[in-house]
């Protein structure tokens, strides 16, 4: 049985180098990472980024300086999530062992989406974080939203 | 009486009121509908029976409850991360 939830972090002005979001798996769950997105609406011409996505693992600490995110539970009434998810952290993840498990490049005009095939998702056992990390700042602060959909595998 | 040793297992949420009012802030600035000055906490702590694995969720509605559970869970202020593992004792009673 699997569950899914939603963390989400709702216009939020992005200025910087940062873990746009980052989920961990906490000590007792593991997690698929569903889907991916990001939106702005401050930028009206041309800004192309890079981004990557990581797996960090062993004594890592997880990034700081932005805000703890209350991932949303799918359907009406289901358990809170035991992973827990941080959102616009400047102060990146960094330590234990990282693996850069894809990187992209996005405009910020279009916004970004990423929904892998089924069979394509990151999965992530326990102790560990999945890091969606902005690798290039901005020209100017944009208001951002950014979501990460994953699923707690019971 | 009945008390139960519990281990915090995780806690969503911000803790800190005046991030997530400076937050807050940002977004009304861009929206017509103006919400509340004083933005309602949106924390929510899971325990676990260690023994049961059964799991108790605490919705905290008031940012004074918040403060409370920051002692009791553990929080550091300087990356206002909240710490997890903490034993918790619950009691229930009429």
């Amino acid at each position: 049985m699997a569950r899914t939830y939603t963390a989400q972090s709702n216009n939020v002005s992005v200025s910087a180098v940062q873990d746009l979001m980052s989920i961990q798996t906490t000590s007792g769950m593991v997690a698929e990472i569903d889907e991916l997105v990001l939106g702005q609406v401050t930028a009206t011409t041309i800004g192309n980024l890079r981004t990557s996505f990581k797996r960090f693992s062993g004594a890592y600490s997880i990034g700081s300086a932005g805000t703890s995110v209350t991932p949303r539970p799918h359907v009406f009434g289901d358990s809170a999530a035991t992973c827990t998810a941080r959102g616009n952290d400047t102060t990146q993840t960094s330590g234990g062992t990282a693996v850069t498990l894809d990187s992209d490049a996005l405009n910020v005009v279009n916004g970004y989406n990423k929904l892998p095939a089924p069979e394509d998702r990151w999965s992530f056992t326990i102790s560990q974080a999945f890091v969606w990390s902005l690798d290039s700042a901005p020209s100017g602060a944009e208001t951002m939203s950014v979501r990460v959909t994953f699923r707690e595998i019971v | 009486m009945i008390e139960r040793d519990l281990v915090v297992l995780a806690v969503h949420g911000e803790g800190d009121r005046v991030t997530v009012n400076k937050l807050q802030e940002h977004r009304n600035r861009l929206s017509a509908i103006k919400d509340a000055a004083d933005e309602p906490p949106d924390v929510i702590v899971v325990l676990r029976d260690p023994d049961q694995g059964f799991r108790i969720e605490w919705p905290v509605e008031t940012w004074e409850e918040v403060e409370e559970w920051k002692k009791m869970v553990g929080f550091d202020k300087s990356t206002r991360h909240w710490k997890l593992g903490a034993t918790i004792k619950v009691r229930f009673g009429a």
